[in-house]
């Protein structure tokens, strides 16, 4: 086994047991509540003992701590996380379907941020103290500091009227051709993935400038320059590819969160992904909802953390050694 | 002294804590300087700003300056409970484990490691759900669930001290575990705390404005992050009523920026050798290596 695919493996393990811990966590996190779920959810005035009773059984409130834990596990191996307490809808389903909603949304967002913050970000460090840079600077960090459920509203009382502010779709749009359908997604799409996109914008152009600066300090810029390649070349060719380090961790941590990502976003904007799912769960106090979101969040994460450590082995093979 | 000169040298520093400090004044005495009730109506609803109300009145006619205000009460102290819980708890464990090592150090790294990669929000919402909403609880579990970071420079930082010379002089003259962490290990760790904290104080600012958002604020307090949901909540947008929207966000804008300027300052103004890694990427000179840069 050579030492890449060790490292590898080592990785998946970890990221294994992490998910594992996570997976854990939640079991513990939601059966401390007080109280238990029927409890909560059978207050309604005619609720027997009885009924309460056959509750219990059904959702295998009865057995014992262990037993549950087990069961629990067995049936997320199944991909079942429960059902909804507001509808009895299968957990699983509810949150696939709002991510399907989210993920596109998010990933262009997300998409615009990096490629354009990265771009920004090399250009302010190729021009490192004259007042594009300072501007590049100012403006990234105070897109940096701004509340984003705060952007979104500005955003929407700038462009109420001319732009669908609110919701994914048109509902007044009868039997819509392909291309208006498409077309309406993408003005709806708009606003909150330009909203994702400044904030995402602000922390490329950041990390970016800074590990690019780094960068082109290193000694082999110097002699790229003494070589007389052009500049194009020095930084692009030579400096960006060693300052990309950092900014594949910051992209796949990105990745990793663009499911999460969006949780103010999308509430902001009525987007109907897992963001408002999560709000909606909230207000609902809809415990197995919650944590089917919460589950799939963390795995996502976790897988995409993994994503990024290979990634960063095969760009440095230092990181196996 | 030294924090004096570094402040004359470095305007964003100044400008930062500046903008902390008013803001802290401001929470302090909010009392005294609300010019209304923040509680009943004093004008119109949604009135536009005027002489008499300098920020307009909001959904209910309460004045926004003085929720303004009143907010920055429970905003800051959300801020700063939440940053101290963070550093102390994080600053503790990132100095026992770094300078400890061994088994100590590889727990407290897997913990960290793993609070690190569970995603911050969506958790702090879950606990949030189900143990409690009040300020109180909202403090404790931003201030837990934000040592991360703290421990991890920290104990990274603690990790090579451990093997300066001047502590292992220390030792070799006698000193005890206790008295070589306060003496030689606290002072150099100090600015990077104190850095720490200002930056904490901006995340938690943020994740309770966040908190708020989703619905799990304080329901009998006002905060900027309240005020924010509210706005939303109460079609403030489609009133047309910018005033009740734009305030809170400029304010959780300034006291962010003010920490991170200051933060950055700092751990600049504190740290020397940050100062000569700046100049060194522009610079080249050919000093002999001294013994400090081996390490």
């Amino acid at each position: 086994m050579s030492k890449r695919q060790r490292y590898v493996l080592r990785r998946a393990g970890a990221a294994a047991v992490i998910a594992f811990v996570a997976i854990t966590f939640s079991f513990v996190l939601f059966r401390a509540l007080p109280g238990d779920a029927v409890s909560n959810i059978a207050q309604s005035p005619r609720m027997t003992l009885e009924i309460k009773e056959v509750l219990r059984r059904n959702f295998g409130l009865d057995q014992p701590l262990t037993t549950q834990y087990v069961l629990y596990l067995g049936q997320l191996a199944h991909g079942n996380m429960g059902r909804s307490f507001q509808d009895s809808r299968p957990v699983t389903e509810v949150v696939l379907r709002a991510a399907a909603n989210t993920i596109p949304m998010a990933a262009l967002g997300t998409l615009i941020g990096m490629v354009v913050g990265t771009l920004i970000g090399v250009t302010a460090a190729y021009r490192q103290g004259s007042s594009l840079d300072r501007a590049i600077t100012g403006t990234s960090m105070v897109l940096y500091a701004l509340p984003v459920q705060w952007l979104g509203l500005l955003m929407i009382a700038l462009f109420a009227g001319v732009l669908p502010t609110s919701g994914m779709s048109d509902p007044y749009l009868i039997d819509p051709s392909f291309m208006a359908t498409f077309q309406d997604r993408l003005e709806h799409m708009l606003l909150p993935s330009t909203c994702m996109a400044l904030l995402l914008f602000g922390s490329f152009a950041l990390v970016v400038r800074s590990s690019q600066l780094e960068a082109l300090a290193d000694d082999h810029v110097l002699t790229a320059r003494a070589k007389g390649y052009r500049n194009r070349r020095v930084v692009w060719r030579e400096a960006f590819r060693s300052a990309m380090l950092p900014l594949v961790s910051l992209s796949t941590l990105t990745l990793g969160f663009l499911i999460a990502g969006g949780i103010l976003t999308e509430t902001v904007f009525g987007w109907p992904g897992v963001g408002r799912l999560t709000v909606q769960a909230v207000s609902a106090r809809d415990y197995p909802l919650l944590q089917g979101i919460f589950l799939v969040i963390t795995l996502s994460v976790v897988f995409f953390n993994f994503l990024g450590d290979i990634l960063h082995a095969v760009l440095d093979p230092r990181v196996t050694q | 002294m030294s924090l004096l000169h570094a402040l004359a040298r470095r305007p964003t520093m100044s400008v930062g804590i500046s903008i902390l400090i008013a803001f802290t004044l401001m929470a302090v005495f909010a009392s005294g300087l609300e010019p209304y009730s923040p509680v009943a109506p004093s004008g119109p609803l949604f009135g536009a700003p005027s002489s008499a109300h300098w920020l307009g009145t909001d959904d209910a006619g309460v004045d926004m300056l003085s929720l303004i205000i009143a907010g920055s009460q429970n905003s800051m102290l959300v801020g700063f409970a939440a940053a101290i819980i963070a550093v102390l708890l994080g600053g503790a464990l990132g100095i026992i484990s770094g300078y400890k090592g061994g088994w100590s150090e590889t727990g407290v790294v897997a913990v960290t490691d793993f609070f690190l990669v569970i995603p911050a929000l969506p958790l702090m919402i879950v606990l949030a759900a189900l143990f409690g909403q009040s300020i109180y609880q909202i403090v404790l579990i931003i201030g837990l669930l934000s040592w991360m970071s703290v421990t991890y420079v920290v104990r990274a930082l603690v990790h090579t001290l451990r093997e300066r010379g001047f502590v292992a002089r220390a030792r070799s003259l006698g000193a005890g575990d206790r008295y070589i962490i306060r003496h030689h290990i606290l002072p150099h760790v100090a600015p990077l705390l104190v850095a720490q904290t200002v930056l904490t104080v901006a995340a938690a600012v943020f994740l309770e404005a966040a908190l708020a958002f989703v619905g799990l604020g304080d329901p009998s307090r006002i905060s900027w992050g309240t005020l924010i949901q509210t706005a939303f909540d109460r079609t403030a947008v489609s009133a047309g009523a910018w005033w009740a929207i734009v305030p809170p966000g400029v304010c959780i804008a300034l006291v962010v920026l003010g920490c991170f300027l200051t933060g950055q300052a700092v751990e600049e103004a504190m740290n020397p050798r940050l100062g000569h890694a700046h100049v060194s990427h522009r610079s080249f000179s050919l000093r002999t290596p001294t013994k400090d840069d081996e390490r």
